[in-house]
C-alpha cells in the first residue's frame, strides 16, 4: 500500500484542450510548471453541479490536486487563480483574444512533449493569455509566441551574426535560414537555397522580440507588411519542427472575415 | 485475445463494438459475449434499430433537427410560437429544454461548436440557414428573437458571439440563456467567473 502523499500531489496547471470522455468526464490537456505537458482526467466534469467545471474551462489557470491513476492521473480538486477573463468573448465582445489563445494552445500542444517540465515555458504561456487577456493585439502576441516556444524548445535562431560564416550580420537583406538556425549573409547564400529573403526592419523586430516582452513590442506601429513577412517565416519555422499542419489559423481566418 | 482460437465473427464484432466511442477492447469484448448468449430476437432487434436509426431518421430541412418525417414535428406543429427560434448545439439539447417545458418556440441544430483546433469553423455548423430562416419574410409570422441557447463554455460563447455579430445586421432581437449558479450548487465551490455573473445577474425577489 503506498501512501497517500505519494498517490496525490498538487500543480498549477492551465487547460490547453479538452476532449469530451464516456457519459460525463473529460481528458483534459494541461500545461504545468513542474510536469511540462500533462493529460489528465476530469470525472463528471460534464454534469452542472460539478465541483471542478467552472475551474478547468479552457485558457483557465488554476491550482489543482491530482491523484495518479492507473493510466491517467485524475484530477480531484480545482480552483482558479486566473481566469483570464478578457479572453471570454461575452467578456471582451470580441472573438480576436480567444482566437489568438487557441492559436497558442495548439502550437504548444503540438510542440511539446507530455511530461517534460520547462519553467520558460510555463511563465510565456501565463505571459501570452494575460497579454490576450489584457487586449494586446493577437497577431503580435502570436508571432511573439511563436519565437519563444521556439527558442526555449531549443531551437533559438541566431540573430547576430551569420549562421555560415560567423561574422556579425550588416544591416542589409539577408536570409532566414531555420535549417541552419538563424540569419545567412548575401556571401553565404547558397548554404541553403531555400532560405527566405529577411529584410533589415524584420531582422530588428526578432531581434527586440527575443529580448522584450510581447507588451513591449506591441506598442510599437508596425506596418502590416513587416508582420507578414515575419509571420511567414515562423510559420515555416514551426512546420518545419512538427511537420504538420495546424488547424487553429484557417479558422481563425474565417472568424475575422465577419467582425 | 488470440486470432487463431477465437471465432471470425467474433472478432469482427469486436472490431465493430470497439469503434464506438467510449468503448475499449475489453467493453467491446464483453459485449460481444453477451450478445452471444443473448436470445436471437434481442440481437435482430440491436440490428434493426440500428439500420433504422440509418435508413428512417433525417435532418429536418428547416431546423436540422434529426426526424422521420420533414419538416419535423416541432417546425410542423401549429401549436409553436413561431417568432422565436431558440438555436443549440446538438438535437439532445432540445430535449434537455423540451424537458422543462418553459419553451413554446421552434429550433435551429447547429451540430456542432466553434473549435479551431478540430477545423470547425462557422462554415461549417448550420450558420447560414440560420440567417436564411430571420431574414425570411415572407410567413405571417416573422421571426422577433432568437435565443442561443449554446453551452456556455469557450466554444459555446464563441460561437454565440459569431452569430451575435452575423444576426446584428438583421435587426432581430437576440438573447442569450442566463448564466449562474447551478440548482443544487454550492457557493464555496462555485469558480469566480460563474459566481461573478451570478451577482452581476440577479434578480429582484
Amino acid at each position: 500500500m503506498t501512501r497517500l502523499a505519494e498517490r496525490i500531489y498538487r500543480t498549477e496547471g492551465i487547460v490547453l484542450r479538452r476532449m469530451e470522455l464516456g457519459e460525463a468526464d473529460r481528458i483534459l490537456t494541461l500545461y504545468t510548471p513542474q510536469y511540462g505537458k500533462l493529460r489528465a482526467m476530469a470525472k463528471g466534469i460534464r454534469r452542472p453541479a460539478s465541483k471542478l467545471r467552472g475551474h478547468l474551462e479552457l485558457f483557465t489557470r488554476a491550482k489543482l490536486m491530482l491523484a495518479r491513476g492507473r493510466n491517467l492521473d485524475v484530477i480531484t480538486a480545482a480552483e482558479t487563480t486566473e481566469a483570464f477573463r478578457g479572453l471570454r468573448a461575452e467578456d471582451s465582445s470580441s472573438l480576436e483574444p480567444v482566437g489568438g489563445a487557441y492559436r497558442i494552445a495548439e502550437r504548444l500542444d503540438r510542440l511539446t512533449e507530455d511530461g517534460v517540465e520547462n519553467r520558460a515555458v510555463w511563465d510565456l504561456l501565463v505571459a501570452a493569455l494575460g497579454a490576450l487577456s489584457d487586449g494586446v493585439p493577437p497577431r503580435m502576441v502570436g508571432l511573439h509566441f511563436d519565437l519563444r516556444l521556439l527558442g526555449y524548445l531549443g531551437y533559438q535562431p541566431n540573430l547576430d551574426s551569420c549562421a555560415g560564416c560567423d561574422r556579425p550580420l550588416e544591416p542589409i537583406e539577408n536570409r532566414y535560414s531555420f535549417e541552419l538556425g538563424g540569419v545567412l549573409c548575401p556571401d553565404c547564400r547558397s548554404h541553403d537555397p531555400a532560405a527566405d529573403p529577411l529584410s533589415v526592419n524584420a531582422l530588428k523586430l526578432l531581434r527586440l522580440m527575443a529580448r522584450q516582452d510581447a507588451r513591449v513590442v506591441a506598442r510599437l506601429r508596425l506596418p502590416e507588411g513587416l508582420l507578414d513577412e515575419l509571420e511567414g517565416l515562423l510559420n515555416r519555422s514551426v512546420r518545419l519542427t512538427t511537420d504538420r499542419d495546424f488547424a487553429a489559423p484557417a479558422v481563425l481566418r474565417s472568424l475575422q472575415g465577419e467582425s | 485475445m488470440s486470432s487463431s482460437i477465437t471465432p471470425r465473427p467474433i472478432q469482427k464484432l469486436i472490431e465493430e463494438f470497439g469503434r464506438l466511442p467510449g468503448i475499449g477492447p475489453k467493453t467491446a469484448s464483453r459485449l460481444t459475449f453477451h450478445m452471444l448468449r443473448s436470445p436471437r430476437e434481442q440481437a435482430t432487434a440491436l440490428a434493426d434499430a440500428i439500420l433504422d436509426v440509418k435508413d428512417r431518421v433525417t435532418l429536418c430541412s428547416v431546423c436540422f433537427n434529426t426526424t422521420e418525417s420533414d419538416p419535423c414535428a416541432i417546425c410542423a406543429s401549429h401549436d409553436r410560437e413561431r417568432e422565436q427560434i431558440c438555436v443549440v448545439q446538438e438535437p439532445l439539447d432540445i430535449l434537455a429544454l423540451e424537458r422543462t417545458g418553459e419553451y413554446r418556440g421552434l429550433y435551429h441544430v447547429l451540430h456542432g461548436a466553434i473549435s479551431p483546433l478540430d477545423g470547425i469553423g462557422p462554415d461549417k455548423l448550420r450558420i447560414k440557414e440560420l440567417l436564411v430562416r430571420v431574414e425570411d419574410r415572407r410567413g405571417d409570422a416573422p421571426v422577433a428573437e432568437v435565443i442561443l441557447a449554446m453551452n456556455n463554455d469557450i466554444p459555446g460563447n464563441a460561437t454565440a458571439y459569431s452569430i451575435f455579430n452575423q444576426l446584428s445586421k438583421t435587426g432581430v432581437r437576440v438573447t442569450r440563456l442566463a448564466s449562474g449558479l447551478p440548482v443544487g450548487g454550492d457557493l464555496e465551490y462555485a469558480d469566480e467567473v460563474t459566481l461573478g455573473r451570478a451577482l452581476s445577474g440577479r434578480r429582484e425577489l
